[in-house]
């Protein structure tokens, strides 16, 4: 399909900015319906398998057992502060902060990783539907803007994602976390087991699951043929899985653009901003710098998918001008505002004095789930809005609890197994406030001559007071679960460092209170979409990228439908 | 059970520098007795028994490069003070260097150190940790970290293919080696 002249040097039906999760998705469904799709990514290729080197390397084989140096917390200082990201193994995954430095009014952890892929190589796959509770949250509540989607609206494109991604789960029928088109579950374990039996007995609408991830325990024929397979229990996810067992546009949503032979990816493309057509309301193409030679290109298209994730796709709005949008893309004054995150840090542990016989064998590369229970009839009960789930799990102690003594006596414990634990942290949802935003920068720029962002968000009272709830609630299920001294923690919480920043380019009813149209078309110029977390109208308290997912899925096969019948 | 009453301090000494096949080459970071009190110290913490002890699996090196390399400037001097705090307590204790005195010496050392450090946490909780505890967290993950200790004392499993929630403990199951 040519909508475009293609013989027009730089010119392409459909434009995809970013290939991560949401990037991988757009080019995947407009490279399926026949377009023929540019993808234009800033970071370096990075090839499925032959690219992950350190996939197969046991500890002893990195230079420092694998621990991060001092130079590579030098220079990656802020992507370092989530404590486990940069390391030998895969520290190289996430940008280094000395070349892309940005303005912190306040501190927002912001965790990228720019190659090909973006940060679907590194994610922790946790894959969850927002109930239609989420989507009517903010109309009920009067909080934010009402969403222009219903549940309903989404469900057959989280069923269409969840199928082609592999989401492995078991199915509860709980309105609050729909349940969806899995794979079979992944065990729980002895303890874990222990636990669910007590909590749902104690508790009647809490449910302790097996969380529900993007590894495939029983691929179909579209994954096998994809060359993906099997999860091996391994958990060394985040260096890239060999297997393609896991769900990364690597694996999945870009070989089965490339297969169409309608993908063209080109690297090293830092996507400036839109060229708008003030005269006909749309988008002619897009303005790269190419990372390298910092040479300016232009790129033509009928259709462009923002895909960079939220704050780049964000800045690229921003930067987007034209005599009719003086102040980039938007007329409501939402661009920029509504920053959320889920807040985290804050939980319980205990220890477990059974099941001293078992163990557990394999490294699951998940945890268990408690979907949320708080506020699903009332809201505000407990003083705040919304709630929280928990992600944790349970596991044998070993080599690295605290062991008093020396010598031989020392050596034999080291080497034995320890008691059970069991710990839990909450995922919090974040109210989308206005005064959280990040903006360009006036005076200060990049190596390529970009506007540094700035951020200026915090979580405020009604994430803190969830907060207290979030640890007790954790305490009191562990102690219900038989746990021994149990501990809690609730640290300062930080906004960034769960990883699931959006909603600065929010979808509405209308241009005068967001920045997208329910379809994720930029109001105003419809040949422009946005369809990675710059779109969330809220949060939810479930981990997002699936939603991203559904939605990217559900834009491209209706942006292509416009296109057909001449609407675009 | 093995030769541990015989690892006189000079056979640790003797094995301290070694390098191993695949250990990374010798640093300079330390001074020779540095070295010495490193080495003697690791082996205190993880000896030689039926598995490998800290210097067989090359810890007194990998421990050197750590340091060197991954440590911030503020954390090498405090280990450095740590270890001449050490060797200071030994001389006081028995009039000599902590790498000179006997295994047997060492270790009731480092007990009675350990237990008054553990006296002083617990009555100021928020206090650094030792540098007693902070000397065996790095043994302790040097030593699994390595090919013989995770292999030997510990289990090294690249490629479970498969997760049991339940799998039975026999006396022979040994503990998981970390891989992440
Ligand atoms: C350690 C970790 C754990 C996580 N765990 C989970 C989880 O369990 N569940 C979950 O749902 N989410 C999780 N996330 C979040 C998840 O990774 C993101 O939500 C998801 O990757 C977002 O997809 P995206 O396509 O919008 O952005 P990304 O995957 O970040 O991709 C964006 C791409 O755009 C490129 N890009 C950026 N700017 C430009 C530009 N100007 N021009 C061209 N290209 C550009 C980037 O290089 C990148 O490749 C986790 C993230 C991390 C880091
Ligand atoms: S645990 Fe599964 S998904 Fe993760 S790297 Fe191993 S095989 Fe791949």
């Amino acid at each position: 399909m040519y909508f475009n002249n293609i013989n027009e040097p730089n010119t392409y039906d459909a434009i995809v900015v970013g290939s991560g999760i949401s990037g991988g998705w757009a080019a995947k469904e407009l490279c399926e319906k026949g377009m023929k799709t540019l993808v234009l990514e800033r970071g370096r290729d990075f090839q499925h398998v032959t690219d992950y080197k350190t996939a197969y390397l046991a500890p002893w084989e990195f230079p420092h057992l694998k621990r991060s140096t001092r130079q590579m917390r030098r220079e990656q200082s802020v992507q370092m502060r989530t404590g486990y990201t940069v390391s030998e193994a895969h520290g190289y995954l996430f940008v280094k902060d000395t070349e892309h430095p940005y303005i912190e009014h306040k501190r927002f952890d912001w965790m990228r990783g720019y190659q090909k892929g973006g940060r679907s190589i590194t994610w922790g796959k946790q894959s969850y539907r927002l109930s239609p509770m989420d989507f009517e949250a903010n109309a009920k509540e009067g909080i934010g803007t009402p969403w222009p989607v219903s549940y309903d609206d989404i469900a057959p494109w989280y069923s269409y994602a969840e199928r082609f991604a592999g989401i492995s789960g078991s199915k509860e029928g709980l309105p609050q976390l729909p349940d969806g088109d899995f794979q079979p579950p992944m065990a729980l374990n002895a303890v874990e087991l222990e636990a669910k039996k007590a909590i749902e007995t104690k508790w009647k609408g809490r449910k302790l699951i097996i969380g529900r991830a993007a590894h495939l325990t029983e691929p179909t024929e579209e994954q096998i043929n994809l060359g993906r397979g099997q999860c091996q229990y391994r958990n060394l996810c985040m260096r890239g899985c060999p297997f393609g067992a896991y769900f990364s546009s690597q694996a999945a949503t870009l070989p089965a653009a490339a297969r169409t032979g309608n993908m063209t990816l080109r690297p090293h493309s830092i996507v400036h901003s839109i060229i708008l057509d003030d005269d006909k309301g749309r988008a002619k193409g897009v303005r790269v710098i190419d990372e390298n030679t910092g040479q300016a290109i232009e790129f033509f298209a009928r259709v462009i998918f923002l895909c960079a994730s939220a704050l780049p796709s964000t800045a690229i709005l921003m930067r987007s001008t034209s005599k009719r949008n003086p102040n980039g893309m938007d007329e409501s004054g939402a661009l920029g505002h509504y920053l959320m995150d889920h807040h985290l840090g804050v939980g319980a542990n205990g220890v477990f004095e059974g099941h001293l016989d078992k163990t557990t064998f394999g490294r699951r590369p998940n945890g268990i789930y408690i979907p949320r229970y708080r506020n699903l009839h009332e809201p505000g009960t407990g003083g705040y809005l919304r709630g929280f789930g928990y992600q944790g799990g349970a596991s044998r102690q070993g080599w690295s609890r605290n062991i008093e003594g020396f010598g031989v006596e020392f050596k034999k414990q080291f080497t034995s197994f320890g008691a059970w634990e069991m710990g839990m942290g909450g995922f919090g949802e974040c109210l989308p406030y206005y005064e959280n935003k990040v903006e360009l920068s006036k005076t200060r720029t990049d190596r390529w001559g970009l506007p540094l962002l700035e951020f200026d968000a915090e979580f405020k009272d009604n994430e803190k007071k969830m907060r207290i709830d979030m640890m007790n609630d954790a305490a009191e299920m562990l102690e219900a679960a038989g746990m021994k001294d149990i501990s809690t923690h609730n640290s300062e919480p930080v906004i960034g460092l769960g990883i699931h920043e959006m909603g600065t380019a929010r979808m509405g009813t209308s241009s005068k209170n967001s920045v997208l149209n329910k379809w994720n078309q930029v109001w105003g110029t419809p040949n422009v979409f946005c369809t990675d977390g710059a779109f969330m109208t809220s949060a939810g308290c479930q981990n997002p990228s699936l939603t991203y997912m559904a939605f990217t899925a559900r834009a491209a096969n209706y942006a292509v439908e416009e296109l057909k019948k001449g609407n675009l | 059970m093995t030769g541990v009453g015989l690892l006189l301090p000079e056979a640790v000494l003797a094995r301290a520098g070694e390098i191993l096949e695949g250990a990374p080459p010798k640093r300079r970071f330390f001074n020779g007795t540095e070295k010495r009190i490193v080495a003697a110290f690791a082996e205190c913490v993880v000896p030689r028994t039926d598995t490998p002890g800290a210097a067989d699996v090359g810890a007194p090196g990998w421990i050197e490069i750590l340091v060197d390399d991954c440590y911030d400037y503020d954390d090498q001097m405090d280990f450095r003070e740590g270890l001449m705090e050490m060797d200071q307590a030994a001389r006081d204790r028995f009039g000599k260097g902590f790498s000179r005195l006997t295994y047997g010496q060492q270790v009731q050392l480092l007990t009675d150190l350990e237990r008054s450090d553990i006296a002083r946490a617990k009555a100021d909780p928020h206090a650094p940790p030792s540098f007693i505890r902070s000397f065996k967290d790095l043994v302790k993950l040097v030593y699994v970290s390595t090919e013989r200790g995770a292999n030997e004392a510990f289990s090294y499993v690249a490629i479970p293919g498969r997760y049991d929630g339940a799998a039975p403990v026999q006396p022979t199951t040994k503990v998981e080696a970390p891989v992440w």
